[in-house]
């Protein structure tokens, strides 16, 4: 093994060895730099004795510029905070905190309509303020956050002169009276609901979505989609429906919606039986017209007792450039292309570990947990969380998938400098790195520098026979030959910042999870910076923040 | 709660699938029913429409360690019941209301011959207001009760959208228009009536009804009057409406958007919501307060406890609660009082049905909206006052012809 290197959790990737950092400028170390995520920051109470309810973090996202975070917890409430731009590290602070929907109750149905907020979406912010929409079971609301000036009386006419007795005759006429003065005291950032879109949803809202007009936005329960012009509260379009006249009859539920980013006139929304559809707004009102659908085809011999539920996809999402969608299913993420409704470009097993312990989420009720799926800023590579603690991260999983053109570039840490030698050749900038067949191998990605020692001992001829190896391989689509995964955790570890081995080592150890899983510390809620690789997560009622910069 | 709506589906199917197949979900049970996974021990039965295992087990750790929600139950217990008011309570279901009230009532237990020697005993049936609840009468019941040495009945319930008056079936629409809830009052009382009253022919010899209505409830109960079926009207002796005048009525409804805005719906404890009322003058009794507060919420999930009614959903009712109220009221073919609160502000037709004498008029200084909470003392002697003077079985009339002159 190579010489272990700790990292320090601030600074980016100090050398190694002196003669490693020439290997920097080849294409693939830079991009194992790019995704060293290291722990940055934690808001919240670290006590983990008992947590309170109301603060367990149920919806995280950043804003379109990045400089803004929004969380939202389960007593309702939304915490805003502020990007620290002067500092090279990825900093926020908290910047207010404001109550946005509180617990009703449905009088007919005698029932509780939780103040728990389910999701949170950025608006495009206008010149002085910022917009959010915010969600929980029943009802939206749009929130403006700005400055405002508080100001306060500086001086009045008591202020003005001395108040002992003898200068009191200075008021003769009423010509010595002046109006107070107001001066600027502070800046508190207020946060007021504009807009209140109730009342239209009978089944519990799963997801909002804004369009990228900027003038609607959809909400999806669990049988109808709703559009709706944000400027018009009381009223709003059915455009999907799935309800059946009997309800008996019903097999099938909306799980999640979202709004192409660029084209404003197709989304897509995902089901409990696990297929995506892409509808477009332009064909019929009711947007249940000829979709495209992204299914799957699993082979019905290989079901188990819980395919149904484990099929079911929990989020949904399009890439930012708009070519891909991602969905999370309880056991996998799905890329798919959204040229290609046949099947997903590529499957990745996110905790295969779980495939022996499915009876065991049935009886706790883990197996409903629903995960979100998280594309990066430049569409690449994807996140998703796991149990304890764990999260994942597919660094240019997307570009790897869809290069046919290339023999998929097989790397196996041992000779990183020829294979990126090969990237350099290609169009495509991913490192990619080969993995046996073992779901724990530790020939998993590195990105640590003990490797770049090795970079230089690679034998061409070994090279050779991996490329063969994975030619025949190749046609094995559902797999993680070729798929970097790294797992970390946001978990009081977190915090330490001796890192002991190689990133791939961390990453399997930490993946290893023998009989020990804890069901309660799943990460569901996290979000991925917009323009760099950070990333915020939510861990009960913690918030943590991760950034490779 | 979200997830609820897909894990009931597909345990249900499920469900079904073990039932056609003998399947395996049981076998999965029996195994869990063996194997003692620790952490996992104590979560809750899958067939209640419960959070996730994990969430419950962090809100028992919850209240274990911090008992933050058994403070709130202690507290809770402290406060009164209905039992410290009304006899019984009761929830009646009536089909062609699609409606199960929930109904307090004091029925009273006075033997024959005490009967005999007795003229009238009133029966006092209460109609409460929008937001309110039933018990909002509870102090005064008690109040009449002992003044009168347990010689009178009451009856009060809680109205359609109120606290805990359920609807049978959620499915099918619900109506906010007065006529419905004359509808309800007639209905329930009716069979109040024939379900409690109509067997005990004694007691019923001497009992004088009186309808006291708050608020909009003195709207129903004016409206009602000429509702019910001829042989309760007849038992009828007056009406009695508190703090209510249509005038002023319609006008406050356009500020009621205000009010609601001002008022909060969720509040963390009762405790909470009583001092809440009272600081904001809604009340200015405690003891009454503290049983008809906590009756217009309920306890969430997450400890904090919701009003139950949202007056919302009566606006597009309104222009119907409260039309041609004070002509009818003058109208009525039986005594009248009216009770009003601070104001005097009485609209045209009140004005002139006072100066005809038409009904009897009350106006309490001390009082805030809520009359029969805040001057409990004063509304009992008053009603007491009003069934004694109006009462034709109390009124012996003397007279000197048919007996004899004395030698």
């Amino acid at each position: 093994m190579g010489q272990h290197n700790n990292n320090s959790s601030n600074g980016s990737n100090s050398g190694g060895g002196g003669g490693n950092h020439h290997n920097k400028h080849i294409q693939g170390n830079t991009d194992e730099e790019d995704f060293d995520f290291k722990f940055s920051q934690c808001f919240g109470d670290k006590a983990d004795i008992v947590v309170t309810e109301a603060d367990i973090i149920t919806a995280v996202e950043f804003d379109n510029s990045g400089d803004y975070l929004a969380t939202g917890d389960r007593g309702g409430r939304v915490v805003l905070f502020e990007k620290n731009n002067e500092s090279k590290h990825c900093e926020y602070r908290f910047l207010t905190e404001f109550q946005s929907h509180d617990a009703e109750f449905d009088y007919l149905k005698s029932l509780e309509i939780e103040e728990k907020i389910n999701q949170i979406k950025w608006l495009k912010p206008t010149q002085k303020s910022h917009f959010l929409l915010s969600t929980n079971d029943k009802t939206i609301k749009l929130w403006k956050i700005y400055e405002k000036n508080i100001k306060l009386v500086s001086s009045n006419n008591h202020t003005l002169d001395d108040t002992s007795s003898t200068n009191r005759n200075k008021w003769k006429t009423i010509k010595d009276l002046t109006l107070p003065k107001l001066s600027q005291h502070d800046k508190i950032i207020a946060a007021q609901p504009k807009k209140i879109y109730s009342n239209a949803h009978t089944y519990h809202i799963n997801s909002i979505s804004p369009n990228s007009d900027q003038e609607t936005f959809i909400s999806a329960d669990d049988l109808r989609i709703n559009l709706w012009n944000l400027n018009i509260p009381d009223q709003s379009f059915n455009i999907v429906d799935i309800k059946p006249t009997n309800m008996e009859e019903l097999t099938e539920v909306i799980t999640c919606a979202d709004f192409h980013p660029q084209f404003c006139n197709l989304f897509m929304y995902s089901s409990s039986k696990g297929t995506i559809r892409l509808c477009d707004m332009r064909t019929n009102a009711l947007c249940d017209y000829k979709p495209k659908i992204f299914e799957e085809f699993l082979d019905p011999n290989n079901h188990n007792f819980f395919t149904e539920i484990t099929s079911s996809i929990s989020d949904v999402k399009f890439s930012p450039n708009g070519r891909y969608i991602a969905s999370r299913d309880y056991l996998t993420v799905k890329i798919w292309d959204i040229n290609m409704d046949s099947k997903p470009i590529k499957t990745i097993n996110i905790h295969d570990q779980l495939k022996e312990r499915l009876s065991d989420t049935y009886e706790n009720d883990a197996i409903f947990d629903k995960f979100e799926i998280e594309f990066s800023g430049d569409s690449k590579s994807l996140m998703t969380g796991s149990y304890n603690n764990n999260f994942m991260i597919y660094p240019n999983v997307i570009n790897n998938s869809i290069d046919d053109t290339i023999p998929t570039i097989v790397k196996d840490f041992n000779s990183t400098s020829t294979s990126s030698r090969h990237k350099q050749s290609s169009s495509s900038s991913s490192s990619s790195h080969s993995h046996s067949q073992h779901s724990h191998s530790h020939n998993n990605n590195s990105h640590s520098n003990n490797n770049n020692s090795r970079n230089n001992n690679s034998n061409p001829d070994d090279m050779d026979y991996e490329m063969n190896d994975i030619d025949s391989n190749s046609t094995d689509k559902s797999n993680n030959l070729f798929t970097n995964e790294i797992v970390l955790q946001a978990d009081k570890a977190a915090f330490k910042s001796k890192r002991i081995g190689s990133m791939n080592q961390r990453s399997n150890k930490i993946k290893d999870w023998g009989d020990d899983i804890d069901f309660k510390k799943s990460i569901l809620h996290f979000s991925w910076h917009p323009r760099e690789n950070s990333i915020a997560l939510a861990a009960t009622n913690n918030l943590f923040i991760f950034s490779a910069l | 709660m979200g997830d609820d709506f897909r894990r009931k589906m597909l345990l249900s199917h499920l469900g079904r699938a073990n039932e056609i197949l003998g399947g395996p979900s049981s076998e999965y049970e029996e195994e869990s029913e063996n194997d003692t996974l620790g952490s996992l021990s104590n979560f809750q039965d899958r067939s209640t429409n419960s959070h996730r295992s994990a969430m419950s087990i962090l809100k028992i750790e919850n209240k274990k360690k911090l008992n933050l929600s058994g403070d709130n139950n202690e507290e809770d217990s402290r406060l009164p019941s209905w039992k410290d008011f009304f006899d019984n309570n009761e929830i009646v279901e009536l089909k062609q209301r699609n409606y199960r009230f929930n109904t307090y009532f004091t029925i009273p237990s006075i033997d024959e011959d005490e009967l005999l020697k007795m003229k009238s005993i009133p029966f006092f049936v209460f109609h409460h207001g929008a937001g309110s609840s039933g018990l909002t009468f509870a102090s005064l019941a008690k109040n009449l009760y002992k003044r009168l040495n347990g010689n009178c009945g009451s009856f009060s319930f809680d109205a359609r959208g109120h606290s805990m008056t359920k609807p049978i079936d959620d499915t099918i629409k619900t109506d906010y228009n007065r006529a419905s809830f004359i509808g309800d009052f007639v209905a329930l009382f009716s069979s109040f009536f024939d379900k409690h009253l109509l067997d005990k022919t004694k007691l019923l010899s001497k009992i004088s009804i009186i309808l006291i209505g708050h608020s909009f409830g003195g709207s129903v109960c004016t409206f009602s009057f000429k509702e019910f079926m001829p042989m309760i009207r007849k038992y009828i002796e007056g009406v009695a409406m508190f703090d209510i005048v249509e005038e002023a009525a319609i006008l406050a409804l356009k500020e009621v958007d205000k009010f609601l805005q001002k008022t909060p719906n969720v509040f963390t404890s009762n405790k909470d919501a009583i001092n809440w009322h009272i600081q904001h003058g809604l009340c200015k009794s405690k003891p009454s307060a503290e049983i008809s507060v906590p009756a217009l919420f309920k306890k969430s999930s997450s400890g904090k406890i919701v009003r139950i009614t949202n007056l919302k959903s009566f606006v597009p009712y309104w222009d119907t609660w409260f039309k041609d109220l004070s002509k009818s009221f003058v109208a009525l073919p039986t005594s009248k009082l009216l009770i009003l609160a601070g104001n005097d502000n009485l609209d045209k037709d009140l004005i002139v049905g006072q100066m005809r004498g038409k009904y009897q008029l009350v106006v309490f200084q001390d009082s805030g909206h809520f009359i029969q909470e805040d001057t409990t003392a004063k509304a009992a002697l008053t009603l007491i006052d009003f069934w004694k003077r109006n009462d034709s079985k109390n009124v012996v009339i003397q007279t000197n012809w048919g007996t004899p002159p004395q030698p």
